[in-house]
């Protein structure tokens, strides 16, 4: 086993053997439970930025152990895969100094950290897959290791959101695996990559292909949230606050968002999928679910409701840039992943903080919260602005490329999409900052009064559980700015399109 | 030397046994175990080294001989046994209240008849392993003392003799138009001749009887539930298992050359009903025991839609054969693991009904994971090696054109986690657990461990696939032996 492999597994172990110590350890032994946690979290930051190095160096990682006949679990590290993997090393550790401070005085911790890191164990097979098959293997283990987390409280709420959790998700699977082992039996074994198997579909099977494209971006739109196969997320909201953060902007969601871009770049291709055509109806999909997620969006009115529609919607830009099929709207997609991640775990973690610390749940009574909680509101509003794409923050560095991208293609009507979203967003965002900031809670005079003693206190008073929120706001705000340097998500994705999806430009008419 | 380890090691313990006062059935449970292990692991060896091979018992000479083979499937099964077996074993050691004396020498007699019939390549042989296996996990169910038991072990028995008596005509038909008892005597005669054919189905017939395939399935949840867990994890994981597996590697190897379409559809369409049937039963179930007693029912359809499929030939056969046989030994290690987790349940929490699994969530937290764990090897789904089982299977189906296949295999996953994880959702559910329980739980013996040490078995061997199917190796079902 060459030392490439090794990394590659100790990448995995560095929550496994948390999620498995965890496992071990009493339900007492609070410190030493965090200690494993936060030290796999810490040691798997510092694997990802290493690897990251390795990899701009020319290094390939790689480690393949075959299974039977064809069948071969496959791990490796493209740039697209580091995207996703650093993304996720940097969140899960925000998220656990978060979980540790949010769940600090429930029940039952061992068995929710225990899957929490199993969780982030399946989240890093899913970038790493080098496959549809470990692909796959991966993003099942993730529906179970997440499936505790969602039925974690254990009251009838959530269970019954654990069991629609299960049912969309193995729905969803089964079509994925149907439309994997047909391609397999039409085109042979797919690995990431190697999209000459399916040109060659394009000739002589096309409609089959088609098919089984259909099956599997199902498939994968489940865990998307794509309309409408998203009505489990919302309903997934009755979790505890770092679960729905890591549903929204680490694991789930984006493994299914993330699952898209690799079924159209690496398994497919650009060229194939536009000689196929798959490009306009899955443009089509996304822009609708990005509408309709607003829409319903506006109309809850708890916090966390109206943050999942509003992912809903979100997650959905990351297809749209990618089924453009065009380099700029690539870019678009991908630095999305990022962005979207950044701010929406950002919402989360403030969501919870909320909760926490001001007893807010609901919209109705965030008035004047501003100045209760103001580090918390202070990320929350960087965030959603953010969210609506204001610049110079990370959303408009997003909608700006995703436009371009549209205007590349000659898809004008993107521009249209992407207008319309930003609107609802700020209808549904600007409200909230404007009551938290500018309205006076109910029953008290003037917000302005007890806003100098009150200002700083909350970070100084539950510091792990509001500097996450700040840090990664931070994060998010930093990605906009600093859009142009070499070290931000835009640079990364416009590296990955310019080394691995290198399209042939201008479209060949 | 391996075959004594295999045959004659549980033979003679299983006498010892009977003759030995009980506190020494443990250590001699413990050393069968191990030596049958070592036995098979030394045939593994060899099989993988030198190939298969044929051995006439006692060395007798065919057709005088009998047949027993040395191969990879075989040996497989063989060593899923023996995790199965050392597991029970374990479970009788460590529970609180004893196991009669009278129970081992039954128990290694079981043992006797199972790797006979995995190794067996004589029809009446496999008649003889049959009825010693059925017989000794027949009378095992007794143990448990109850009514319903007693009631489900008579109809058992009654309907187990007559699959047995359909069987041995299928044999008499063979022997008389051939001579021969061999699995290879079939290759002499014409494969349109009515005695083949009719042998053929009075063959199956019977085994489908023994092994509770519907519409036969109708004394399994009653016996399998009726009995202590630790006996229904033998019967559901092994003793319905083992004619499966004979009927497998008949229909691979001696029956393949009839090639009747017809046949292997009615044996998948019988399949798909069991899976269908079995688990909306199990769904309605309020005993955990039943619940996974009708999951057997279910998953033993997997393993006739094997049947029409390695029909096909060719590379199709292989990743179908693979497949099915993939399915059994995870079904084997899954269940009796299950089996074991209601055992231990009984013991923590005083009760077996699905309830009664709310007392897990704090009590016993391994309980409720080992009960997931092996949902999720039922439902096959990575990382469990059902996983690669299944997928094999579906292969075999998309790739063959017969594709409907495809929609029990999926939508049979899908009802087992419709009835395992409303097993799972309880060991969730916060609620205050009984007082009785929580007292219970206060000196448990580690039964869950062993629970866990079993079901976490299939994930461990999802990495060992490879070699794992090296030794399965690829049809006929009998590796193309010849005496």
């Amino acid at each position: 086993m060459t030392a490439e492999a090794l990394l590659l597994l100790a990448l995995l172990a560095c929550s496994l053997v948390p999620a498995a110590v965890v496992a071990g350890l009493d339900e007492t032994s609070t410190a030493r439970r965090n200690r494993w946690t936060l030290g796999g979290a810490v040691l798997k930051v510092l694997l990802v930025t290493w690897m990251m190095l390795g990899v701009q160096a020319g290094r390939f990682f790689e480690a393949t152990l075959p299974l039977t006949g064809t069948l071969t679990l496959e791990l490796r590290v493209d740039a697209l895969a580091l995207l996703f993997v650093s993304l996720s090393a940097v969140l899960w550790l925000a998220t656990s100094v978060f979980a540790i401070a949010y769940l600090a005085k429930d029940p039952a911790q061992r068995r929710f950290f225990t899957f929490f890191n199993f969780c982030v164990t399946a989240t890093t097979g899913i970038a790493l897959a080098g496959n549809l098959f470990t692909f796959f293997v991966f993003y099942e283990l993730l529906t179970l290791a997440t499936w505790p987390l969602v039925a974690h409280r254990g009251d009838r709420a959530s269970l019954q959101a654990a069991r629609l959790y299960l049912r969309y998700t193995l729905a969803g699977s089964v079509a994925l695996l149907i439309g994997m082992l047909w391609l397999q039996a039409i085109a042979g074994p797919i690995a990431f990559g190697e999209t000459g198997k399916v040109a060659r579909l394009v000739e002589t099977q096309p409609a089959a292909a088609v098919v089984c494209f259909a099956l599997m971006a199902a498939g994968l739109a489940v865990k998307g949230a794509m309309v409408p196969f998203h009505a489990w997320l919302p309903a997934a909201m009755v979790a505890p606050a770092p679960v729905s953060a890591l549903l929204h902007a680490v694991a789930v969601v984006k493994a299914g968002a993330f699952g898209i871009v690799r079924l159209v770049l690496d398994v497919y291709g650009i060229e194939a999928s536009r000689d196929l055509g798959l490009g306009l109806p899955l443009a089509l999909w996304a822009s609708l679910t990005i509408i309709v997620g607003s829409v319903i969006a506006l109309r809850q009115d708890t916090v966390k409701k109206r943050l999942a529609y509003s992912t809903v919607s979100q997650v959905s830009y990351i297809m749209l840039g990618v089924s453009l099929l065009g380099p700029i709207g690539l870019v678009g997609g991908l630095v999305h992943l990022i962005h979207q991640g950044l701010m929406k775990i950002t919402l989360f973690f403030c969501a919870g903080a909320l909760e926490k610390l001001a007893g807010v749940t609901r919209i109705d009574q965030m008035a004047g919260v501003g100045w209760r909680v103001p580090w918390t509101m202070l990320a929350f509003s960087v965030a959603a602005i953010g969210m609506m794409g204001a610049p110079p923050l990370a959303g408009f560095v997003s909608k700006w490329y995703l436009g371009l991208g549209g205007i590349e293609v000659g898809a004008l009507w993107i521009i249209a999409v992407l207008a319309g979203s930003t609107l609802l967003n700020a209808l549904y965002f600007l409200p909230l900052i404007y009551a938290a900031w500018f309205q006076s809670p109910p029953g008290e005079g003037a917000p302005i009064d007890g806003k100098r003693e009150a200002l700083a206190n909350d970070l100084r008073q539950a510091p792990t559980l509001v500097a996450p929120a700040v840090v990664i706001a931070t994060a998010a705000l930093a990605a906009g700015l600093f859009a142009a340097s070499d070290v931000s998500p835009l640079a990364w994705s416009e590296l990955i399109v310019d080394r691995q999806y290198r399209v042939p430009w201008p479209l060949p008419e | 030397m391996i075959f004594a380890c295999l045959i004659g090691l549980p033979l003679a313990v299983a006498g010892l046994a009977a003759l030995t006062p009980l506190r020494w059935q443990v250590p001699l449970a413990f050393g069968l175990a191990a030596g049958v292990t070592l036995g098979a692991v030394a045939g593994a060896v060899e099989v993988l080294g030198a190939g298969p091979r044929v051995a006439p018992m006692g060395g007798f000479p065919l057709p005088l001989g009998i047949a027993l083979v040395l191969d990879g499937p075989g040996l497989v099964m063989i060593l899923m046994t023996s995790a199965v077996m050392a597991a029970t074993f374990g479970f009788l050691a460590l529970q609180p209240t004893p196991f009669p004396r009278a129970g081992w020498p039954l128990l290694h007699l079981v043992w006797v008849g199972l790797n006979t019939l995995f190794t067996t390549a004589d029809l009446f042989n496999a008649y003889v392993a049959m009825e010693v296996m059925s017989l000794a996990g027949i009378a095992l169910i007794a143990i448990s003392g109850t009514a319903k038991a007693l009631e489900a072990q008579i109809r058992y028995l009654l309907i187990a003799t007559m699959g047995a008596l359909v069987y041995l005509l299928g044999t008499a038909l063979l022997y008389g138009a051939t001579g021969r008892l061999d699995v290879w005597a079939v290759a002499q005669i014409d494969p349109g001749a009515p005695a083949l054919r009719l042998a053929a189905a009075c063959i199956t017939l019977g085994i489908l009887v023994k092994m509770a395939a519907w519409p036969f399935h109708t004394w399994l949840p009653p016996a399998h539930s009726g009995a202590i867990a630790p006996v229904s994890a033998l019967l559901s994981a092994l003793v319905v298992k083992a004619p499966a597996f004979l009927l497998l590697r008949f229909w691979t190897d001696m029956f393949a050359p009839l090639a009747l379409p017809a046949a292997g559809t009615f044996l998948g369409v019988l399949g798909t009903i069991a899976i269908v049937w079995g688990s909306i039963q199990a769904m309605r179930q309020d005993q955990v025991k039943r619940v996974i007693a009708y999951s057997t029912v279910a998953q033993l359809g997997y393993l006739l839609l094997v049947i029409p499929l390695v029909a096909e030939g060719g590379a199709i056969a292989n990743l179908a054969w693979q497949g099915g046989v993939l399915h059994a030994i995870t079904h084997g290690l899954a269940k009796a693991g299950l089996f074991l987790a209601a055992g231990s349940l009984l013991v923590t929490a005083g009760g077996d009904r699905v309830r009664d699994l709310i007392a897990t969530s704090r009590a016993a937290p391994l309980l409720g994971f080992s009960i997931g764990l092996g949902v999720i090897s039922l439902m096959g789904l990575p990382p469990s090696v059902g996983f690669v089982g299944k997928w094999l299977l579906l292969r075999a189906s998309l790739e063959s054109g017969q594709w409907w296949w495809a929609v029990p295999i999926l939508g049979g996953g899908l009802l087992a986690a419709a009835y395992g994880f409303r097993l799972v959702a309880v060991t969730f559910r916060s609620g205050t657990a009984r007082r009785r329980s929580a007292l219970r739980a206060a000196n448990r013996p580690p039964l869950d461990g062993l629970v866990f040490a079993l079901v976490s078995l299939p994930m461990l061997l999802f990495l060992a696939a490879a070699p794992l199917s090296t030794l399965i190796g690829t049809v006929p079902g009998y590796g193309g032996l010849q005496p």
